[in-house]
């Protein structure tokens, strides 16, 4: 099912989907979002997904406490990051 | 209004913006689904059922060095098989011991070659009367008790070894004669020797000759193949296999290349070592390699020897393979690849096929393997060094990390299961699987000057993964037999067989 070329093709879709769906919520939500402010947002999604990705990995190779441990690291870092940027893109200058 | 569809009122932008919203989550699924598929995938089982050369998958020419992998630094004196060997030497001496040598006879009744080697290595002496008067009266305990756990293992092993017997023959006669001699099997049974062609069949240039010979290699079940000129400092000094006498002799000057070729163990059975691990499997394979490649030579008229495992060699394996591109000679011994890490059996086929030899690589693993330490620490019998350098071990006129293979061998004897321990190439952080958060640590570690990803990997390694301590691989009451993983499914005893054996590595 989370493999072969069908699955990637429906991925794919999904991620242009949100390629295409981010810049509305983005105006929606008033932020006013640059070049750099793109590349710190898909670097966290990256992050998020290695959040999901990486412990998933450990723990189908049978490392399920080594799966928890990273789990919850990156839980945690991926939480602050994401709260962090979240303050960033929503900060509005005040002058 | 032309933003909206149909009835509904629902505009494109709506749709746009709540199927981001459930795109966002739905990538996320998928990339975990994927994730998780990716560690379950036998596709990553590296190697284990060859690809047909895909499997060696580093593009090895962004690490070569120039230059020999070893330069001497001492007199080099070329290892002896029946003492440097420790299976053969602890052989001979079981046998001395057997016709009545106890130690207050003295060294110099085990004759030579042994009582040179042994005032050389006096601790190694005390190992080995410790193999015969310690571990394998309690290993023989062991077994009785403990065998009906380990049985599948056991059983699967014997499986791959049992045709050891049949397939490559030993040579009987010198390289000048068995190296120039094909054997013939008839379909229905039995076999004749023909001498190999005069005229060997020509190669367009030695450039054809490596290529082909690597393209046959990987299709006869080579993961990885490498060629190199064979440095006789690396022939065994004596016991050349089919030679009359036994003693020291020049290497044949036909033995001028060595072809390395290489095959990991099954994936999934190689973390349950000691117990339910085996050498078995990746010998079986890696011997057929060899010794088809060696036919392959032989049909075209090029003289050729296999090495291979078990202990068919007349060269040790490891600096040659170095010497070949394979990888890097590790810790604790074994040349770690950077496909398969250690987890790779080699064999060696010398020839005089003029051939493009490849340059030894460097990868990164000396300053890995400084930093680490992982199999010495885990090693339960303490063999490996956990020196912060290799520097100033010497050992026969070469330096590299020295291993202390009383002090393994007693080990090995004491481990259950299929015979022997393979903790050192099964921890390594090297050994895992082709999955892509093993490919990304290895790929960025590899590819990092700096050193920071590497002491990160590390240090991740350590604190994240389960590691068993090494007293508790030992045998009860001061161990339990633990393997450094639980055994694969289909080799648990209960799962299959009606039998409830009692289970050392329960343990308390």
């Amino acid at each position: 099912m989370f493999s072969g070329g069908f699955f990637w093709m429906i991925m794919g879709a999904l991620y242009v989907l949100l390629g295409v769906g981010a810049p509305i919520w983005a105006k929606d939500l008033g932020l006013h979002m640059t070049k750099g402010k793109w590349s710190l947002a898909i670097v966290w999604y990256l992050l998020l997904l290695l959040t999901v990705a990486a412990p998933l990995t450990a723990l189908a190779e049978n490392e399920g406490v080594a799966a928890f441990r990273m789990m919850m690291v990156l839980v945690v870092i991926t939480a602050i990051s994401g709260a962090g940027l979240a303050r960033y893109l929503m900060h509005k200058p005040t002058s | 209004m032309a933003e909206t569809i149909g009835k509904t009122g629902f505009s494109r932008r709506s749709f746009l913006k709540m199927g981001g919203l459930a795109s966002a989550a739905l990538t996320v699924v998928g990339t975990g689904g994927a994730a998780y598929h990716a560690g379950k995938d036998k596709m990553s089982y590296t190697g284990y059922e060859s690809f047909e050369g895909e499997q060696q998958t580093y593009d090895r020419k962004r690490f070569e060095i120039d230059g020999p992998a070893y330069s001497p630094v001492g007199k080099v004196k070329r290892p002896g098989s029946f003492t440097d060997l420790v299976f053969v030497r602890v052989g001979i001496f079981g046998q001395k011991v057997k016709e009545g040598w106890t130690p207050a006879d003295g060294i110099d009744a085990l004759g030579e070659p042994l009582a040179s080697w042994y005032k050389e290595f006096p601790d190694q002496l005390e190992l080995d009367v410790q193999v015969g008067t310690v571990t394998m009266p309690n290993a023989a305990k062991d077994h009785a008790k403990y065998d009906d756990y380990f049985a599948l293992a056991d059983a699967y092993a014997w499986g791959w070894e049992d045709i050891f017997a049949f397939y490559p023959a030993i040579p009987t006669t010198p390289p000048e004669e068995s190296d120039y001699t094909l054997t013939h099997a008839h379909p229905g049974g039995g076999s004749h020797d023909s001498k190999i062609r005069e005229e060997p069949r020509p190669f367009k240039s030695p450039d054809h000759a490596a290529e082909l010979i690597k393209k046959v290699a990987h299709r006869y079940g080579a993961t990885v193949v490498g060629i190199t000129k064979l440095n006789p400092d690396f022939c065994y000094a004596d016991g050349l296999r089919g030679a009359e006498d036994q003693g020291p002799y020049e290497v044949p000057k036909h033995w001028k290349y060595a072809i390395v070729v290489g095959v990991p163990h099954e994936w999934e059975q190689v973390l349950s070592n000691p117990g339910h691990g085996t050498s078995y499997d990746g010998y079986n394979r890696v011997r057929n390699v060899s010794a088809r490649v060696t036919g392959f030579l032989k049909h075209l008229g090029y003289p050729s020897r296999s090495h291979h495992p078990p202990f068919h060699y007349d060269l040790i394996v490891p600096p040659i393979a170095v010497d070949a591109g394979i990888g890097q000679l590790g810790r604790h011994g074994f040349v770690i690849c950077p496909e398969t890490g250690s987890n790779i059996r080699l064999a060696v086929i010398t020839t005089n096929l003029e051939m493009t030899i490849d340059k030894p690589i460097d990868f990164g693993v000396d300053h890995f393997c400084k930093d680490c330490k992982i199999c010495a620490e885990q090693c339960p019998s303490a063999a490996i060094s956990t020196a912060e350098s290799s520097e100033g071990m010497e050992i026969r006129g070469y330096e590299h990390w020295h291993i202390n293979t009383g002090k393994c061998f007693n080990f090995w004897m004491q481990a259950m299961g299929p015979l022997g321990c393979r903790l050192c190439l099964t921890v390594c952080p090297y050994s895992r699987r082709n999955n892509w958060l093993h490919k990304i640590a290895k790929d960025v570690d590899i590819n990092d000057p700096t050193g920071l990803v590497n002491n990160a990997l590390i240090f991740m390694q350590k604190s994240l993964f389960e590691m068993p301590d090494p007293q508790e691989y030992l045998r009860p009451p001061d161990g339990r037999f633990a393997g450094y993983r639980e055994a694969p499914e289909w080799l648990q005893v209960t799962n299959y067989l009606a039998i409830d054996p009692p289970n050392p590595q329960i343990g308390g």
